[in-house]
């Protein structure tokens, strides 16, 4: 949390999508760290510690999944809720055996988005 | 006039016993039994003639003949004696035996006759008859005449009887009236003749005088019953004979009527009687005594024509109560039949000689003891004595013929005079010589005395029937008999003899056996004709009738032995005849002739199947000439049998095969059973004729080999097709090898048998290589176990072979085949073959894999900037939804549903790929199938919140399935409901559970679907074509994922539906466990 606000990691390799995701974000009063690239993004996350993270699942020059999987192996972050988004709709279970908490299809309902990431944030805090 | 008939020796009856109604067939049939008077035959002359009158007579008749008078009566007798039936044992019996106590009487009246040799009739005798069971009363006027004998002498008296029952009934009436007048009625005298009882009755009458003016009532009809009495009754009174009443047959009688007589004198009416009968009367009125007259014959006026009646008269005294005469009783009776009859015997003795005379039986009467013959028949004369006749009557019988002296003859001549008995022989052996010579008969004599009257033997009676060759004929035939019995008992023909007339059947003891009994059985003929087989009877019966016209008996039928099993016969025989042509006796043979008829029916089986063959049979000899030639052989070679019967077979065989036919003789003579080949021949018209011949040796019944046989069966036409499938083949071959296909095939177990050319290009193995299983070596180890278990799953079932795999070419690669293999069935679908191609399709499917790649990528690429766009209007949406810019929000909700349906345009597309790919996967999860037809139904409502769906039949059941995949086939047919449907508002969404599954459809009241469309709308790119197509976008390919997705889940996928009614869609899916 970073002001009360809920603090999102967002990974996308396109900007536009990842500039309107965080934008929804925003309008939602979440505090949005937007990035289209995975690099680095293990050291990021263990020092920025954001309440949840969404990805897409591919990345240019990277798999969402083994990015996620590094999270998901890694102690400190181990525990952060992790929401992959695809526009490979197959790919959720690809997602969910690499760690991922929740799997969102592109393109996807705004409130879908949000009820996922509600379910997100409320599971780590129970 | 009887006429004796003694032609035959045969127990036939004699002409004068023929007829004569009951009693006529009870005499013949008594005489059978033995009798005092012994054959007919035997009778004497004037017995048969007696009887012959007696028997035929319609009067009541009664003979007694002989010392012992024995009984005789007709039938005329059995209606008023009422005997018939009940003493038949009476007849020929002496009447002693059966009179009785009557006997006395009537031998006082028979004794009479015979003594005076006179008539005489009695009336009103009173009998006890049998009537209706029970001994009565019955009243007769009977007259007893004498019967004489050849010599005049009396040998019989006929009895001729008068029922007068009702005459007496009306006599008896009158003592009823008193007392006084019963005597006379219960006279001790029973049996004494009536005429004392009619006396007392008389009296009675008489006495009556004094109640005469007293009648009553009941004498009036007396009267009356007096004057309708059928006999005559006159009463005179008084010295002047007045005529004082006459009844009406009396009137008749006298031919006048009771006013010209009644109360007239006698003599004034009859002028003519005083002369005769007034001594008479006046007689009777001094002393009372009754007077007869008997016979007289009277004219009468009867039916309008004059006619000679005879009457017995009576005159008998009437007195009064003081035993005065005071008048005369006059009873005319009737007796004109019994006077006929007498006088017709009269006359037929008078016949008597001349009988003899005409007789066809020789017969001669010798008189004295000298034995001269008085007179002989021609009969006699002509065919037994063979002299003239001057030189016979007579003579002295022994000077005639001293012959006889020598044989038995004399000795039995003379035991006839002494015994007065008659002598017969039957078949007796006589020579006599004539003027021809000497000659040997066989005769059947009798010798019947003449009696005087004093009962002496006066001469002999002699009747010789000439038997001769009737005898000869009888032993000639046993003699024949005996020969042939002995010429038979060595074959197996049995022989018989029938009586015709009785049916009785002399037989050898082989018929028994022909007939299936053993030897010692006893037969009938009826058991022989029983025997015969039902359908052949008619047979017998057409050749019985056929021999009683041509004497011949001739037959061949089956019998049925008693063991059921079924005989031939053959039976001959020839009919035997009596003088008169009578057929006498049936004489023939019987065989059985089985075996030869199986013979026959062979031959005649093995003719027809030679006749009616369609192979050419020939038969030849040693020497090679043809010695048969059935019609298939003239068909087949164009020769007639006339032709070619006798010709060398050679003229059929074609120069370069000439030394065959020496071949195949030397092949069979060695003995070699049967010799098939296929050859050729020639035909009339010089053709060349392909032929199979089967040859097989002629042997004669020792043995020997005495020709062949010959079985020519034309095979032109299968030489033609064996050559058009050899043709048929090579083509076949050469366009398979022509095929950058690969075919192949393979048998019923699924072992391929043959390869064309493409197959060893491609692989570069040899036939050796590739045959049975060597082709799975060059299929890729990847495809290889499901290639085999989906071959081998095609030969189990029958299923067509369908096959995507890899096959290694020749250079190593591993190229894509599509292979497919299709069963080849018998007419009893039985699959004789596999006819398969394997067809190249590597290249094809790289492409497609390129463009499924493509797709995917750009499905994928796509969705980035929808992402986008979505993600951005969404955003504006929500920023700008308490706004009152309409327009604005307008445009965004316009913008998302068009994204709604561009980002499942794109997910269809990359499904579309997946399956292509063979990547779709599936993620089952357990869940209640409403909760996932709620959440898509709202889903839905949120993007077409104008369409009503209704939700109806929730089935709340279990299933285990991908749950996005079915919804999203679930959200594609609510979205072709709402596309085809212009008014969205009748969808209508059910689930239930049917035959253990899982159904849910979806119901639209849209434009329907055609039968045609219905089969092809699930697949690949497939849309319903239409004008209105326009305004349905899409790729055609949701329901061809929707089918893809449910086929996954085992489920089943359909539509119902009807051009203009909408449709309904439905999936089915398998319950969860």
């Amino acid at each position: 949390m970073v002001n009360g606000k809920y603090h999102i990691l967002v990974i996308d390799d396109n900007e536009d999508v990842l500039f309107m995701i965080k934008i929804m974000l925003e309008m939602k009063g979440y505090m949005v760290t937007p990035k289209d690239n995975p690099e680095n993004i293990e050291l990021f996350i263990e020092t920025t510690l954001p309440d949840l993270i969404l990805m897409d699942m591919l990345l240019s020059g990277a798999d969402g999944r083994q990015v996620c999987k590094k999270i998901k192996s890694n102690e400190l972050i181990s525990k952060l809720p992790v929401i992959m988004i695809s526009a490979l709709p197959d790919a959720e279970a690809s997602c969910i055996d690499a760690g991922a908490n929740y799997f969102l299809g592109k393109p996807f309902e705004m409130n879908d988005l949000f009820t996922t990431i509600d379910n997100a944030l409320s599971t780590v805090i129970i | 006039m009887p006429n004796l008939n003694h032609s035959s020796s045969l127990s036939i009856t004699p002409l004068f016993l023929s007829g004569g109604g009951e009693m006529g067939k009870l005499v013949r049939s008594k005489y059978l039994s033995e009798t005092k008077l012994g054959k007919p035959n035997n009778w004497s002359q004037s017995l048969q003639i007696t009887l012959g009158i007696v028997l035929n007579s319609t009067v009541p008749m009664i003979l007694y003949w002989g010392p012992d008078f024995l009984f005789f009566y007709n039938d005329a007798c059995n209606v008023c004696l009422k005997i018939n039936g009940q003493y038949p044992d009476i007849l020929g019996l002496p009447a002693k035996n059966i009179l009785n106590k009557k006997w006395p009487v009537s031998k006082l009246m028979l004794d009479e006759v015979v003594a005076t040799g006179k008539a005489v009739s009695i009336e009103e005798l009173e009998m006890p008859v049998y009537i209706n069971g029970s001994i009565e009363d019955a009243f007769f006027t009977i007259s007893y005449s004498p019967v004489n004998d050849e010599l005049g002498k009396v040998c019989g008296v006929l009895v001729l009887c008068f029922n007068t029952a009702e005459k007496r009934s009306v006599v008896q009436k009158l003592p009823k009236k008193g007392e006084q007048y019963k005597n006379g009625i219960n006279s001790e005298d029973y049996y004494q003749p009536k005429t004392v009882s009619i006396d007392q009755t008389i009296n009675k009458i008489t006495v009556q005088q004094n109640f005469k003016n007293s009648l009553s009532e009941s004498e009036k009809k007396f009267r009356t019953t007096v004057m309708q009495a059928p006999v005559g009754i006159m009463v005179l009174r008084g010295p002047n004979f007045i005529v004082e009443m006459a009844n009406a047959t009396y009137l008749q009688v006298i031919n006048k009527t009771e006013e010209e007589f009644v109360g007239k004198s006698l003599y004034d009416v009859l002028p003519k009687q005083k002369q005769m009968m007034e001594s008479l009367l006046v007689d009777i009125l001094a002393t009372g005594i009754t007077h007869n007259t008997s016979e007289c014959a009277v004219p009468l006026n009867r039916f309008g024509t004059m006619q000679i009646a005879y009457f017995n008269f009576s005159y008998q005294a009437l007195k009064d109560d003081d035993g005065n005469i005071s008048g005369i009783i006059v009873i005319a009776s009737e007796v004109t039949s019994m006077i006929k009859a007498k006088y017709s015997l009269a006359e037929s003795e008078k016949h008597f000689r001349n009988m003899i005379m005409r007789s066809p039986v020789p017969m001669t009467i010798l008189r004295d003891k000298e034995y001269v013959i008085e007179i002989a028949n021609i009969a006699m004369i002509k065919n037994i004595w063979r002299k003239k006749e001057k030189y016979v009557l007579g003579k002295k019988l022994l000077d005639v013929f001293p012959e006889l002296k020598e044989q038995k003859y004399v000795e039995l001549l003379a035991r006839v005079y002494s015994t007065g008995k008659v002598v017969s022989e039957n078949e007796a052996i006589t020579y006599v010589k004539g003027d021809d010579g000497m000659r040997k008969f066989y005769i059947d004599y009798e010798y019947a005395p003449l009696f005087e009257t004093d009962g002496s033997v006066s001469g002999i009676m002699i009747t010789a029937n000439n038997v001769t060759e009737i005898v000869e004929t009888r032993q000639r035939l046993q003699l024949e008999e005996a020969r042939l019995r002995l010429a038979t008992e060595g074959t197996r023909l049995a022989t018989w003899d029938l009586d015709l007339q009785t049916r009785q059947i002399i037989y050898s003891a082989r018929l028994t056996e022909i007939f299936g009994f053993s030897s010692s059985d006893i037969i009938v003929h009826e058991d022989l004709r029983n025997q015969i087989h039902t359908e052949d009877i008619g047979v017998v019966e057409n050749a019985f009738k056929e021999a009683m016209q041509t004497s011949i008996y001739y037959y061949e039928v089956r019998i049925v032995r008693p063991d059921k099993t079924i005989h031939w016969i053959r039976t001959q025989g020839k009919v035997i005849y009596n003088d008169t042509n009578f057929p006498l006796r049936l004489l023939g043979t019987t065989v059985d002739i089985t075996e030869s008829k199986i013979n026959e029916e062979e031959i005649a089986r093995l003719a027809a199947i030679v006749l009616s063959s369609k192979d050419s049979i020939i038969s030849e000899d040693m020497h090679g000439v043809i010695t048969s030639w059935n019609e298939a052989a003239e068909r087949m070679f164009g020769y007639e049998a006339s032709e070619i019967l006798g010709m060398p077979v050679s003229t059929l065989i074609p120069a370069d095969r000439c030394g065959e036919e020496t071949e195949i003789l030397e092949q069979i003579k060695r003995d070699h059973p049967v010799y098939s080949f296929e050859t050729q021949r020639i035909k009339k018209d010089k053709t060349i004729l392909d032929i199979s011949l089967t040859i097989s040796p002629v042997k004669d019944s020792r043995g020997t080999i005495i020709g062949t046989s010959k079985i020519a069966r034309d095979i032109t036409k299968q030489k033609q097709i064996e050559i058009q499938i050899v043709a048929s083949e090579e083509r076949f071959r050469l366009l398979a090898n022509s095929m950058a296909q690969q075919i192949w095939t393979g048998d019923a177990a699924g072992h391929l048998n043959y390869f064309n050319q493409a197959v060893y290009d491609y692989s570069g193995l040899s036939f050796e290589k590739l045959k049975d299983g060597g082709w799975v070596e060059i299929v890729h180890s990847d495809d290889k176990d499901e290639n085999t278990i989906k071959w081998m799953h095609s030969i189990t079932t029958g299923e067509d072979f369908i096959f995507e795999h890899r096959f290694r070419r020749h250079d190593g690669e591993y190229r894509w085949q599509l292979s497919r293999a299709l069963p080849q069935r018998d007419s009893n679908g039985n699959i004789q073959m596999w006819v398969g191609t394997s067809t190249d399709i590597h290249d094809i499917k790289e492409n497609e894999q390129q463009k499924d790649f493509f797709i995917s990528m750009a499905s994928h690429e796509l969705k980035t900037p929808v992402t986008s766009i979505k993600g951005y209007v969404q955003i504006l949406m929500s920023l700008y939804k308490d706004k009152d810019d309409q327009f604005l929000k307008n445009s965004l909700e316009t913008v998302n549903k068009q994204i709604i349906t561009l980002t499942l345009l794109i997910t269809d597309l990359l499904d579309l790929s997946k399956i292509k790919a063979g990547s779709l996967q599936l993620n089952k999860e357990h869940f209640n199938i409403n909760e996932l037809i709620t959440e898509t139904l709202k889903e839905m409502q949120h993007i077409q919140p104008d369409c009503i769906i209704n939700f109806t039949g929730r089935s709340n059941a279990l299933i285990y399935v991908d749950k996005g995949r079915i919804g999203q086939v679930l959200i594609n047919f609510l979205t072709n409901a709402i596309k085809y449907s212009p008014n969205c508002n009748k969808i209508e969404v059910n689930s239930k559970i049917e035959h253990n599954e899982l159904v849910v459809s979806v119901k639209d009241g849209g434009i329907g679907i055609s039968k045609t469309d219905q089969q092809k709308i699930f697949q690949r790119f497939y849309r319903v074509a239409g004008k209105d197509e326009k305004t349905f976008p899409g790729f055609g390919i949701g329901l061809f994922i929707a089918a893809q997705i449910i086929q996954r889940h085992n489920g089943k996928i359909g539509v119902n539906s009807e051009p203009g009614k909408g449709s309904v869609f439905y999936f089915t899916l398998p319950l969860q466990g």
